[in-house]
């Protein structure tokens, strides 16, 4: 394979290195600098794909982050990317790449049945079509997404690390062409922290593409001088191949920076990340992102051969590749005639330039003149020819004066490269994403941006101003002046000579009307990717459709992976026209983020996986517990032991084990988790009055009440037992889930609404490790271990804390249980924590204590009918649904209280919580099951409760659950079924909610 | 006197782990065993901020992010009515405080056990932090004297930029004892592209 | 993401904040004296405005302190802050 349209000279490229690279399974070689499609370009390949819709042959148009043609999926395996530009793949050694869309091949595509077809395929078909029935869509979506085929996702999970970097600047300068250069310049030297953000794998821009002399010197070498004082600079960071892609509130920007694909799939065991996803918050950005060129809408303007006039440059300049042997140019405005220019400079023939205006600039006409070139004002190219390889031949023919009809066929002239120039786009997205409106100027036939409304400013070509000259004035001015309202005055920079050219202004021509050759299938594409076409616009227009919001959606103008950034002006200025408006008056749809995909592995970032996408908090017994062999659950953020199964043992069979040993024996269970929280101060007890529903002026220090709090509507928030230390200090223990919200909860009620009260809150959760031991050998355990108190029941009962010394190590113990059983809670400093636990271990030798998870703690609190906020409540419950009246005082006030009497929670038949026992005692009710009245019932059958908790017991030797039931206090003895997933019907019997030691004589013991 | 286990235990040290580049960029060292008493109460009512400087040698910042500290102790400000206190050494013991604080209304409460100190440092430790905190770590902005709270990677820290006298320049982490593991493996996670070292002692038992 | 402004830590990225809905909300001095109405207006009911709201956030990761924004609801500017008791500035309710 030769590079049989690589020039001899010139470009940015290292002739000295070959890069060799696979497409389509063919394989070709490039050079550093080249990008897949001017590799591709150079080898002679004009077909990069197929189009989304109609299967049409597809060229590559554009040379930049605009091309919507030329997809591609590069890599392999795990490594494989969909939707890649071919314009913006650099080469790496062994790139493999595939048209994402020819199937099953690029040269014989079934699809392009459909472009046979393509009228019975307008604007809008598959909503017509396959939305009705609506049940029928399913079947269809299925077949039509896999005709349309965009690529297709990697099966094998992301080897790649991602990682993110929050960055704050002064000056934000987006885009680093010669505006931006020159911005981020006189930005810098006044020493503000500034950022310099490009898309590009070199900076340059504009310059990159296109001959300039700046300041007496090649453009590029002017950059490279920019660009090295920029980096001497301490405060300054650049970043290349980034993406600034989203602009948020607050000046809050997100950019993507990809650091490896350019040097292809790194081996995942090297600690590189591949994308990095900056979150920058700027004090001042200034937006210096560019123009995109506009094609011309004309029958076969789709056609492989048909180029934006820049890109033709561009790829001439700077990857010294001539597209084709022969070309033309045609174009609305001065700046296409620089595309026949570098043709015949680069050896093309260059056989005309068609010039919708009837006077062009003087300084491109002499240009041209120069060069032999005949220029046809007053001209248009209605249509195309073309052959398997792409465009051969050019129609040309006689505009009228109105630009709405063809006056006269003027033969046809041969080429291989269409150059088109309809003007140019400022790239106003992100300043639409900052909340600006672009407005319309009549004169460059563009959006330019509006009225500021964050802390941005644009300059130079995405702002309108074209020019060199203007914009290297308005990128000095904007830097120095961004710099000075973040707070640094000091910026400067002097604005060196760029040539002006005499220009004629653009003529706007949004549609160039059909001409002498056309067949009865003119197509005319706006959206290249979709397939939108004008007459699809136009369709939607005469079908009632106003809205380019509306428009967009039914024609898909601008959905596709490009955006819309080479079709949406086109397509919204023939609306307008359609509807007899102006394209100011049409306006632009609404720029989203982002501005080019995002992978999804940069959103991640390192957030993955077990120990790193949210907190694991850990107790400071964790270890011991992995030693150990525990399950884990997640309660919260906490990893808590859930079991502790031993060899060979399952869940059901560990969960038994520990429930028996701790109701025949004693068990231990890490109960560090529970929330902590301080409170102390004068009002503590008037505050605990306001929180929890039952009465607190009464206890006594060295006692614990076990308390619920309610949402000021009533409903069970949280609960858990408070202990007395002293008159003014009380420690409140809450659920492990709740505990910040609860911490917050309070906090916000004293700061706000009664900050009269004293009383301080420190959260105390993290300093003690708490552990409870549980059953009828607890206290000699906690005996044997070393204590200093009389543990008697007598001189320290049950709801009652000492301080004191437990194995030598300073302790709060507390006569609390929450499991039915004989019990002391044993606090420490958490430094201190596995050294007691590993005393209890020793100590509880001799009464084979075992440690027991949650799950047996959960079975161990139900065979007592004690509930769990969040299971057996669900936020529309109160303590006189669980049964509970007698926590509620009615003597004081309390949060929630008012709501305790609104007609809805006063009501009867309220769901109740109720004990069930299954008729059938080894039949344990999965939890959430549903609850009916009957065996069989018809359908819609009336549901009168769920199961909120349900466990085998084997303390019992039965089935127990909790359950809410309407009504259920009153429905004691009765029975009621659960009708499970799999069919079955479980009768049960609905009884009291406490199953075991009803009269508490084994946690007063 | 049973031992004592810090919050890092489980993280294996010391140990060096080079970049891409060969490199360390970024170490970290657990402070493990510090007095950190959280102090509530009002900076205005009498007394309050002599009592706090009669016992530590500091006058008690009263300005937002600030922090101040003496040869043997801290002072980090947490709030308008709330300070963290740090004692160097184990005696640092808050009985002298809470017997000058007595008669005004205030909290002294020992959170020892409930949080540890990370220290970080090295060519690159902003950057490896910035993977996951928002807040502007510009020495500009940021320097000795000043303390913050934050978040980093999800987890609520006290930050303080203080010299180490071995290394130089780095940034003491306060953060509780059971996200400290979570917090340690994130930054090491983080570093992997720059290189971290673990010194001694990490998870002192 | 928004940058809040604490009033006493200052601008700090909005990651560090919880949001608490509308402020100046009272609690009723006498909860039992009110009719369903009244009280389910004070639970439920709120202003929900398009335009400028006043509403609570909380310094949750930083100094843990509740206060006052005046925020726009349509740009997301935020055009005060204040301390709780504290009033909204120009009076505005
Ligand atoms: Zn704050």
């Amino acid at each position: 394979m030769t590079s049989a349209r690589r020039l001899q000279g010139g470009g940015l490229i290292d002739r000295s290195r070959r890069i060799r690279f696979k497409f389509n399974g063919r394989e070709y070689f490039g050079h550093p600098g080249d990008t897949l499609a001017s590799a591709l370009l150079a080898q002679g390949v004009r077909l990069f794909g197929r189009s989304f819709k109609y299967h049409r042959p597809r060229g590559v148009i554009g040379a930049g982050a605009e091309e919507p043609n030329a997809l591609v999926q590069v890599g392999e395996g795990a490594y494989s990317t969909p939707n890649l530009k071919a314009t913006q793949v650099e080469l790496y050694e062994g790139l493999t790449a595939r048209t994402v869309n020819g199937w099953p091949s690029l040269a014989f595509d079934i699809g392009a049945i459909n472009n046979r077809l393509s009228r019975l395929l307008p604007a809008g078909f598959y909503y017509k079509t396959f939305m009705w029935p609506k049940s029928a869509w399913m079947r269809y979506e299925h077949h039509i997404r896999h005709a349309a085929g965009l690529g297709h996702t990697p099966s094998l999970p992301d080897p790649d690390q991602y990682d993110k970097r929050h960055a704050h600047c002064d000056v934000l300068v987006v885009g680093a062409g010669p505006t931006g250069l020159i911005a981020a310049l006189g930005a810098a030297r006044s020493g503000a922290r500034v950022m310099l953000v490009d898309e590009q794998s070199r900076l340059g821009g504009s310059l990159l593409a296109a001959p300039a002399i700046i300041g007496g010197q090649a453009g590029l070498d002017w950059a490279s001088e920019v660009e090295a004082e920029l980096r001497s600079l301490p405060e300054v960071t650049i970043l290349s191949r980034s993406t600034v892609t989203g602009y948020y509130d607050h000046n809050f920007l997100s950019v993507n920076e990809r650091r490896t694909d350019h040097l292809g799939p790194v081996p995942s065991d090297t600690p590189i990340t591949r994308e990095r996803l900056w979150r920058i918050r700027a004090k001042q950005v200034v937006l210096a992102t560019g123009a995109i060129e506009r094609p011309l809408v004309f029958d076969g303007n789709d056609t492989p051969g048909v180029m934006l006039a820049s890109a033709v440059s561009a790829y001439i300049h700077r990857y010294a590749v001539a597209p084709g042997r022969s070309g033309a140019v045609f174009t609305n405005n001065d700046s296409g005639y620089q595309a026949a220019i570098d043709m015949t400079n680069a050896g093309m023939e260059v056989r005309a330039v068609v010039d919708v205006r009837v006077k062009a600039g003087a300084d491109v006409s002499s240009a041209v003149a120069d060069l032999g070139i005949p220029v046809y004002l007053g001209h248009v190219v209605p249509s195309v020819q073309s052959g398997l390889q792409g465009l051969k031949r050019i129609e040309l023919a006689k505009l009228s004066a109105d630009g709405r009809d063809i006056l006269s066929h003027k033969g046809l002239v041969d080429c291989q490269i269409l150059a088109v120039s309809g003007g140019w786009s400022p790239v106003v997205h992100l300043h639409s994403q900052s909340g600006g409106r672009p407005c319309y100027q009549e004169g460059q036939a563009c959006f330019i941006p509006g009225a500021s409304v964050q802390d941005e400013r644009s300059a130079g070509a995405c702002a309108g101003s074209f020019s060199l000259a203007a914009c290297l004035q308005e990128g000095a001015d904007a830097g120095v002046s961004a710099a000075a309202q973040s707070g640094w005055p000091g910026g400067y920079v002097d604005v060196p000579v760029a040539a002006e050219r005499v220009e004629a202004a653009l003529q706007p021509l949004w549609e160039v009307p059909a001409g002498a050759l056309a067949g009865d299938r003119v197509k005319k594409f706006l959206d290249f990717q979709n397939d939108t076409t004008a007459s699809d616009i136009r369709l939607a227009a005469r079908e009632g459709y106003r809205s380019i919001e509306h428009v967009k959606r039914y024609t898909a103008l601008g959905f596709g992976t490009d955006q819309g950034k080479l079709g949406n002006i086109n397509g919204l200025a023939i609306l307008a026209e359609t509807l007899g408006k102006s394209p100011g008056e049409v306006g632009t749809t609404t720029f989203r983020p982002n501005y080019t995909p995002v992978t999804f592995g940069a959103v991640a970032g390192r957030a993955l996986g077990e120990q790193l996408f949210d907190p694991v908090r850990k107790t400071a017994i964790h270890a011991w517990h992995v030693r150990r062999g525990a399950m884990f659950e997640n309660v919260g953020q906490w990893k808590r032991p859930w079991f502790y199964p031993r060899e060979g043992e399952g869940m059901h069979a560990a969960v038994n084990r520990e429930c028996l040993a701790t109701r025949s024996s004693v068990g231990v269970l890490d109960a560090s988790t529970l929330g902590k929280i301080d409170i102390r101060g004068p009002d503590a007890s008037r505050f605990l009055n306001l929180l929890y529903t039952n009465n607190w002026d009464n206890l006594q220090p060295g006692r614990c009440r076990y308390g619920f709090m309610l949402g000021e509507d009533g409903m069970v928030m949280d609960d858990g037992v408070t202990t007395c230390i002293a008159p003014d200090h009380y420690l409140m223990t809450t659920t492990t889930g709740g505990a910040a919200a609860v911490m917050a909860w309070m906090e916000r009620w004293l700061q706000t609404e009664w900050p009269e009260l004293k009383v301080y809150l420190t959260s105390v959760t993290d300093h003690w490790s708490v552990m409870s031991v549980a059953g009828p050998n607890a206290r000699a355990v906690i005996k044997t271990a070393g204590c200093d108190l009389n543990l008697d029941a007598e001189a320290f009962p049950f709801m009652s804390m000492q301080t004191g010394e437990v194995a030598g190590i300073p302790a709060r113990i507390s006569r609390i249980s929450f499991s039915g059983e004989s019990a002391f809670e044993v606090s420490v400093d958490a430094n201190q924590g596995l050294s007691l636990w590993e005393a209890i271990m020793t100590a509880g030798r001799d009464y084979d204590i075992t440690p027991y998870g949650t799950e047996a703690m959960h079975v161990l609190r139900a065979e007592k009918g004690y509930v769990i906020v969040g299971q057996d409540t669900d936020g529309s419950v109160t303590p006189v649904d669980l049964g509970m009246d007698w926590i509620v005082s009615k003597k004081k006030d309390f949060i929630g209280k008012r709501s305790l009497s609104r007609s809805d929670t006063d009501r009867p038949n309220r769901k109740q919580l109720v004990g069930l026992k299954t008729q059938d005692p080894s039949r344990v009710l999965p939890e959430g099951a549903q609850l009916v009245n009957t065996p069989q019932a018809e359908r819609p059958v009336p549901m009168i409760g769920h199961v909120s908790s349900s466990y085998y017991s084997a303390h019992l030797g039965r089935s127990i659950a909790l359950a809410l039931v309407k009504g259920g206090l009153s429905r004691m003895g009765g029975t009621i079924y659960a009708h499970l997933m799999d069919g079955s019907v479980v009768p049960a019997t609905i009884c009291a909610p406490v199953f075991f030691d009803p009269e508490n004589e084994r946690t007063k013991s | 006197m049973s031992a004592k286990h810090s919050p890092l235990v489980e993280i294996e040290t010391p140990v060096i782990r080079p970049g891409s580049d060969g490199q360390t960029l970024f170490w970290m060292q657990e402070h493990a065993f510090c007095v950190h008493l959280n102090l509530r109460g009002d900076p205005s009512s009498s007394g309050f901020s002599e009592a706090v400087s009669a016992v530590t040698g500091i006058a008690l910042p009263e300005h937002p992010n600030t922090c101040a500290s003496s040869e043997h102790c801290r002072v980090a400000w947490l709030g308008p009515d709330e300070w963290l206190l740090i004692g160097v050494h184990e005696d640092f013991g808050h009985a002298p405080l809470e017997d000058r604080l007595a008669p005004l209304h205030h909290a002294l409460t020992d959170l020892s056990g409930g949080q540890t100190i990370l220290r970080v440092g090295g060519e690159n430790w902003r950057d490896v932090l910035a993977s996951a905190c928002p807040f502007d770590l510009h020495p500009r902005v940021f320097g000795e004297g000043a303390c913050a709270q934050t978040v980093i990677a999800h987890t609520n820290v006290l930050l303080m930029p203080v010299k180490d006298p071995d290394r130089g320049e780095a940034l003491d982490i306060v953060v509780r004892r059971s996200f400290a593991d979570h917090l340690a493996r994130w930054l090491m996670d983080a570093a992997a592209e720059d290189g971290f070292e673990l010194l001694a002692p990490m998870g002192s038992a | 993401m928004l940058q809040i402004e604490c009033p006493w830590c200052g601008a700090r990225d909005q990651e560090e904040f919880q949001y608490g809905g509308e402020a100046h909300i009272v609690r009723p001095e006498n909860p039992d004296a009110l009719t369903d109405i009244q009280w389910a207006d004070y639970l439920f009911n709120r202003a929900n405005v398009k335009g400028v709201h006043a509403e609570q956030w909380c310094h949750a990761a930083g100094c843990r302190r509740w206060f006052n924004v005046l925020r726009d609801t349509v740009s997301y500017k935020i055009l005060a802050v204040y301390r709780p008791g504290e009033q909204p500035p120009g009076g505005e309710e």
